[in-house]
């Protein structure tokens, strides 16, 4: 037997619905584990009578605070204003420009924001994750 | 609403996962659970709570319910045929 509680789907012996090995994948398998409150085991129970579709395109995305495929800059709060832009592979600020390298666009498919010249390419934190260098790289599976 | 399980009594609802993107939990193919991007009106993503045998059932194959196999010690999670091992 199965209890919606705080965001577990819990059992009477005290294991809760878990996604596989913590990968957000395609028809990743699900489980039931020993609770340890991790994202891969908090679900949202929502009836389908008050089930909101997904936003699209030029709707707003309010999990993400960011508008479907609309296009936008991001400008740095430091005295010169400059816009955030890719040079090579690499995140970096640059005068504005006009470029469409200085434009950026939510992709709600990848939940990923990505880069308006270079459409299959996403933002990425370099080393998976563990560098403190921003870059712009290929969307992948990585990400869903 | 049945208090004690945190649902209520046939309405059909979709688990939605709190992971960046926001996949559901479905039904696949009467036996698998697996996490699924959402589809549209898609009857195997809704689960219904039915009170007779306290289970949450599947929209699309309403004689299953969920389980864990192994009477509970695996990790493994199905859909099975219910069963009067639960009422």
């Amino acid at each position: 037997m199965w209890e919606y509680k705080d965001g577990h789907l819990l059992n009477e012996k005290g294991k809760v619905l878990d996604v596989a090995g913590h990968r957000d994948k395609q028809h990743n398998n699900i489980g039931a584990y020993r609770l340890h409150n991790g994202l891969n085991q908090q679900f949202d129970l929502i009836y389908v009578d008050e089930w909101k579709e997904p936003p699209k395109k030029g709707e707003l995305n309010e999990d993400f605070g960011m508008y479907v495929e609309r296009p936008f800059h991001v400008r740095s709060d430091l005295p010169r204003g400059r816009y955030l832009d890719i040079l090579g592979r690499n995140m970096v600020i640059k005068t504005p420009n006009g470029f469409n390298t200085q434009l950026w666009w939510f992709d709600q498919k990848s939940r990923t924001i990505k880069n308006w010249n270079n459409k299959g390419w996403s933002w990425d934190i370099h080393s998976a994750g563990r560098s403190t260098n921003m870059q712009a790289w290929n969307t992948n599976s990585g990400w869903w | 609403m049945n208090k004690d399980f945190g649902m209520s009594i046939n309405r059909p609802f979709y688990l939605r996962s709190r992971m960046p993107m926001q996949r559901v939990v479905e039904c696949w193919g009467a036996n698998n659970i697996i996490l699924s991007d959402y589809v549209k009106g898609r009857l195997g993503q809704q689960f219904y709570f039915d009170q007779v045998s306290k289970t949450i059932k599947s929209q699309q194959w309403k004689d299953r319910s969920i389980t864990i196999s192994g009477n509970g010690r695996s990790f493994s999670v199905y859909m099975t045929t219910t069963n009067s091992r639960w009422f």
